[in-house]
């Protein structure tokens, strides 16, 4: 197929110009003349973005198909806009070894809509006590190695699992929590202060985040930081910059878009981990971002069922699922296109080590951006099947239109 | 809104609403204010001797019948969801639930849920109304509430009696303070400067210190917490002589107060005892027989 998309502002290479673009056999090429095409596209107005990269995504298979599936996973993702998620390795079982690891590629050629890269487990079923078999797993392709919410707890292990992991290759994804800090469901703060709730520490998150950057930094790792929520992990990270350590981090929508005076104590769509902060960690994450010291916006999507988070405040699990209007809620805060290139594609495609343009010879992998249009989130037009959004009918601004995923539609609006 | 839930979901006029009907039975004028044929369902997961009584005589006080049912011999032991039993105690006929549970919001979540009033008797470290209600219907026996000038001294983070207290005297025009080691204070809590904050406190709220603090690592022993945080005999002397002194219960002697302030006259806490039967028989009326009183907003 040979598309030709017409008028749009086509953001490569740090700038963004209008002009068309052209898609032909899955790639980016320079031109063919508008008769040529098998379907021209009249995208004026439009936002057009190298596909989006979410650093950090659950997919839930296997093991928790009632709360997501692969395919309705990333059915979202490209609703979204994003053209290839890093899955986390939350599963049942956690693919710590070849064989379970291999099925599952196998199974995502067959059910993907979008490029899963699967994140490894950097202990035998995230356990925190035996290394996994990272050696083994990086000769399948897999290039990011992480517990996900169970940080390791024994900091010798910690900072093997992270030299051995250096090694073969991989980036270690560093979701850092001192989980003994961390025994509550909300921000430790006015909101918990005032209805009488366990609450979250920020210092649960920084001390881990020091912790981990210092051992990342001691055995030469690639470390980069899960969904930042406090402004001292933001200070952290400047300085472990400053001190030569390979870091890098990322910072999810709803960190950004809510403050814990805006949420509602005891509704359960907003309990997710780490959790909502202040006003002032809202505020220095967001500078740290358009500042470029946090390179990259991930959704930590993280769909439940509607029966688990139908449960009490403290019996309902943590998690929100936001990867179909991620860009949205983005825009929605700065309303600068540039920022969501920077963020949601180049600087994410920069952090997996990727060369991620719109010029010819590249993968087609296109999003296609309207940033003026307005809509109120809908529940009936989720496509997750986590219904788990403190987003609904809530008023965004700007949405995806249509999604390429090497040069073929996998969403149109 | 139904039920009785939470005082923050309240406003002065609701909570002066309920003082006076708390009033009203005490003084005997609610005679022809009762709930006979009505079935009042208790339901503590928490040990708790003299709530649940007081709740129990409330209820039967009004010609109510009284359900009991004890966590340890019900189905919730047997893996039934809190919900579920609820719901059952619902099927049965119950009027109201009374329910005290060690989970903060719990009461707000089976609302949802539920048709019929539930009372929060104590949730988590959420919120306790009629612990709140029976301290107002004391302050109010001695003390205007405009001006007020309270300190509420202990474990403020674990207290829902700390919470619902504070937040009822000051929509009610008084001004609270808390006080207590740093490590059982919530986040973002100042506190005022103990002992010297007594000079000028007009009532005092001690709090019970869990034993099991000490063992958390938040406090080094009773001992301590009694000479440096409780109300000692020497500290009883800064007090004015017409301030009140309350407590919760049950008092921990010679930890939150010294033997010698029970015996005080400035210590109302048998007066608390004796004023919750009557605010547990205004929170049950209110919430069964709300819509004749006042409407709880949402």
């Amino acid at each position: 197929m040979k598309y030709l998309l017409k008028g749009g502002r086509v953001w490569s290479e740090g700038v963004g110009e209008v002009r068309d673009l052209c898609l032909e056999d899955g790639k980016v090429v320079a031109g063919f003349t508008e008769s040529a095409a098998d379907r021209v596209i009249d995208v004026s107005g439009k936002e057009i973005f190298p596909g989006f990269i979410d650093l950090h995504c659950h997919l839930r298979e296997p093991g928790f198909s009632s709360k997501e599936t692969v395919k309705t996973g990333t059915l979202a993702a490209a609703k979204g806009g994003f053209t290839t998620v890093l899955s986390m390795p939350n599963t049942q079982p956690v693919l710590d070894n070849t064989w379970e690891m291999e099925n599952y590629l196998r199974y995502l050629e067959d059910n993907t809509v979008v490029r899963v890269l699967p994140v490894a487990p950097l202990t035998k079923g995230r356990a925190g006590k035996e290394l996994a078999d990272l050696g083994s797993l990086a000769k399948l392709g897999i290039k990011f190695a992480s517990d996900d919410g169970n940080d390791i707890t024994n900091v010798a292990l910690m900072r093997s699992a992270l030299a051995y992991a250096t090694d073969h290759g991989y980036t270690v994804l560093s979701h850092a929590e001192e989980l003994a800090l961390a025994d509550g469901y909300l921000h430790a703060g006015y909101l918990t202060r005032d209805q009488g709730i366990p609450g979250i520490s920020s210092s649960s998150e920084s001390i881990a985040v020091a912790r981990n950057l210092l051992l990342a930094g001691e055995v030469g790792a690639k470390i980069h930081l899960c969904h930042l929520s406090a402004k001292e992990s933001v200070a952290l990270l400047k300085l472990a910059k400053e001190l030569g350590i390979q870091a890098s981090a990322e910072v999810t929508p709803h960190h950004l878009y809510f403050a814990d005076t805006e949420i509602q104590a005891f509704d359960t769509s907003y309990k997710v981990n780490p959790p909502i902060r202040e006003e002032e960690d809202r505020l220095a994450l967001r500078e740290a971002l358009k500042a470029g010291l946090i390179g990259a916006i991930a959704t930590d999507h993280a769909p439940h069922t509607e029966k688990e988070k139908g449960q009490s405040l403290a019996a309902a699990p943590f998690g929100i699922s936001s990867i179909e209007i991620a860009a949205s809620v983005v825009n929605t805060i700065f309303a600068d296109p540039a920022l969501i290139y920077q963020r949601l594609s180049k600087g994410p495609s920069q952090i997996i080590g990727e060369s991620h343009e719109l010029k010819p010879g590249e993968l087609a992998d296109v999003v296609v951006f309207d940033p003026e249009v307005s809509f109120t989130v809908n529940k009936e037009k989720w496509v997750s099947k986590g219904k788990n959004s403190p987003y609904f009918t809530k008023q965004l601004k700007g949405r995806v239109v249509l999604t390429f995923r090497g040069g073929q539609i996998v969403y149109e609006q | 809104m139904k039920g009785i839930h939470a005082i923050s979901e309240m406003n002065a006029g609701e909570i002066e609403r309920l003082l006076s009907l708390a009033t009203e039975f005490k003084s005997g004028k609610a005679t022809r204010k009762n709930l006979s044929g009505r079935t009042v369902a208790l339901f503590f997961s928490e040990n708790s001797t003299r709530t649940k009584l007081s709740f129990t005589l409330a209820a039967q006080k009004l010609g109510a019948r009284v359900l009991d049912l004890n966590e340890s011999t019900s189905s919730v032991a047997k893996g039934e969801s809190l919900l579920d039993t609820s719901k059952t105690l619902e099927a049965m006929g119950a009027d109201c639930i009374v329910i005290r549970h060690q989970e903060s919001g719990i009461t707000r979540y089976l609302q949802q849920h539920l048709q019929i009033p539930i009372v929060n008797a104590g949730d988590g470290w959420s919120e306790h109304p009629s612990q709140c209600l029976l301290d107002l219907l004391t302050i109010s026996e001695y003390k205007k509430f405009a001006g007020l000038k309270v300190v509420i001294a202990g474990d403020i983070l674990h207290s829902r009696v700390a919470r619902s207290d504070a937040e009822a005297l000051r929509k009610l025009g008084a001004t609270v303070s808390f006080t207590g080691p740093k490590t059982l204070m919530p986040p973002k809590t100042e506190k005022a400067p103990w002992p010297e904050s007594l000079k000028a406190t007009d009532v005092l709220v001690l709090l019970r210190i869990q034993k099991e603090r000490q063992d958390q690592g938040l406090l080094p022993s009773l001992s301590e917490y009694h000479k440096l945080y409780g109300l000692t005999a020497e500290y009883l002397e800064m007090l004015p002589t017409d301030s009140l002194i309350l407590h919760p219960g049950p008092v921990n002697r010679g930890v939150e107060l010294a033997d010698a302030v029970l015996e005080n006259p400035r210590c109302k806490i048998l007066n608390q005892v004796e004023n919750g039967v009557f605010a547990r028989m205004a929170l049950l009326y209110a919430a069964i027989e709300g819509r004749n009183i006042f409407e709880i907003p949402a």
